[in-house]
């Protein structure tokens, strides 16, 4: 291309004073390849350990909601089959996951239809939390899960940690603890395209895994993979993260 | 090792090994010019971080569809020019919307961008106030062929259009910044 007249001058002296400023994107990114597909709706290729029903508790995007409404979270304890059980574990009947998940997620949306709710559990208890301000979901609904592997001697990977999350887009969920020392979870979904969406993923798990995650990655439905691998105390761990939209919605509806 | 693969080894690597580290490696190769490039079409550095990030996500999920018959980089290009050129689009048919709610600012700064931005502190204000004149496919044939000096050819296959297009783009560019900044 031609240069040298006055017009391109002037621009190309404006570029590099915006290139002396401009700082490059800090982002880490991660890009995971199909992985480990198992069909819509399913979130485990074996059969998965047994969710018990056994801790409540509510969390806002940032202040617990008053206890009127733990009184209506109660209620939907009862609507789902019984109160709250103490510590000891119960064997649940079946993989209980997703349909536990969206059964307590259904209660929670007719109870609160203005608020963006969610719930999210690990393999001993279920979380449920909703917005504090009014703010009624319109994205679709998905289950994130995001677990720990570790490998044994003979080189299989088998899990020892998960959280599963049910959402929707554009809700950042905060989810765990960190001063109870029981790992600390938050996720953002954001569509991308038809099909596909960036999850925002900060992980802080204590010791013994001693994760500290914190990235942005693409991911198609019923996708996912190792995003994260490291030694810790010998063991060697990785980080799965897998995204699997609810039976019902369909990623096709949202070409265009 | 792999830092020092070209483009196209990494890609088959990704394709052999399924190795999503390859592709963190072109994203770190390649992250500051697209970025560069968005940020000079959208002409605001923190929408051009998003739809940099935005970029290669895409890229990382449609890499299959990667035919090799131009390089990874004008492939890559090509997605960060949609990329930029929606995102003006969405902001163009935001601002419509909401033209009538806005105040008559007085500085020739048509609120498209945010005030804040590099791009508009004082000795950037004049030429990107004149570049906001522009339309989108003018403004990007402007951005990759005067100021990321590629040629017409390249430029022309990342903005799928003919070389011609491409110069006539280019003169019609060039023709209206001249008479915004006064030099005509």
């Amino acid at each position: 291309m031609h240069k040298g007249n006055t017009t391109d001058d002037v621009l190309q002296a404006w570029s590099h004073r915006i290139d002396g400023e401009l700082e490059s994107p800090s982002a880490s990114l991660s890009f995971a390849r199909a992985w480990e597909p198992s069909g819509r709706g399913s979130l485990s290729g074996g059969l998965p350990p047994p969710i018990s029903v056994s801790i409540w508790r509510i969390f806002s995007a940032g202040a617990v909601c008053g206890a009127a409404t733990v009184a209506v979270l109660m209620l939907v304890l009862l609507v789902l089959g019984g109160a709250p059980h103490s510590g000891d574990a119960e064997e649940a009947n079946g993989p209980p996951e997703l349909a536990e998940l969206t059964g307590v997620y259904g209660e929670l949306s007719r109870l609160f239809p203005d608020r963006s709710v969610w719930v999210d559990g690990t393999d001993e208890k279920l979380d449920i939390g909703m917005s504090e301000k009014v703010d009624a979901y319109t994205g679709m609904r998905m289950v994130v899960r995001v677990e720990v592997q570790r490998k044994s001697e003979e080189g299989r990977w088998s899990r020892v940690w998960k959280r599963d999350v049910l959402t929707a887009e554009d809700v950042r969920v905060q989810s765990g603890s960190s001063e109870q020392n029981e790992g600390q979870l938050d996720v953002w979904i954001q569509p991308l395209a038809a099909g596909q969406w960036i999850l925002e993923c900060h992980l802080d798990l204590p010791p013994p895994y001693g994760i500290r995650f914190r990235r942005k990655t693409a991911l198609e439905a019923d996708a996912g993979g190792e995003v994260m691998r490291r030694m810790a105390l010998g063991d060697d761990l990785r980080l799965v993260q897998k995204l699997v939209p609810l039976p019902g919605e369909d990623a096709d509806e949202r070409k265009g | 090792m792999m830092d020092l693969e070209d483009d196209h080894s990494l890609l088959e690597r990704i394709q052999h090994d399924d190795n999503p580290e390859c592709f963190g490696i072109l994203y770190e190769r390649h992250k500051a010019r697209v970025f560069r490039i968005i940020a000079k079409i959208v002409l605001d550095e923190a929408a051009a971080e998003d739809l940099t990030q935005d970029t290669f996500m895409k890229a990382s999920l449609h890499l299959g569809r990667f035919e090799k018959r131009s390089s990874f980089q004008t492939w890559l290009c090509r997605i960060a020019v949609n990329n930029a050129n929606a995102h003006l689009r969405k902001e163009i048919t935001r601002r419509r919307h909401t033209h009538s709610l806005r105040s008559e600012g007085g500085n020739g700064h048509n609120g498209l961008t945010p005030r804040h931005s590099l791009f508009w502190k004082e000795e950037n204000s004049r030429v990107t106030a004149a570049m906001e004149t522009l339309e989108p496919h003018l403004r990007t044939s402007l951005v990759l062929t005067v100021i990321e000096g590629m040629d017409v050819a390249e430029a022309a296959r990342i903005q799928r259009c003919t070389r011609s297009t491409m110069y006539w783009r280019v003169h019609q560019a060039r023709k209206q910044l001249k008479r915004v900044l006064g030099y005509a």
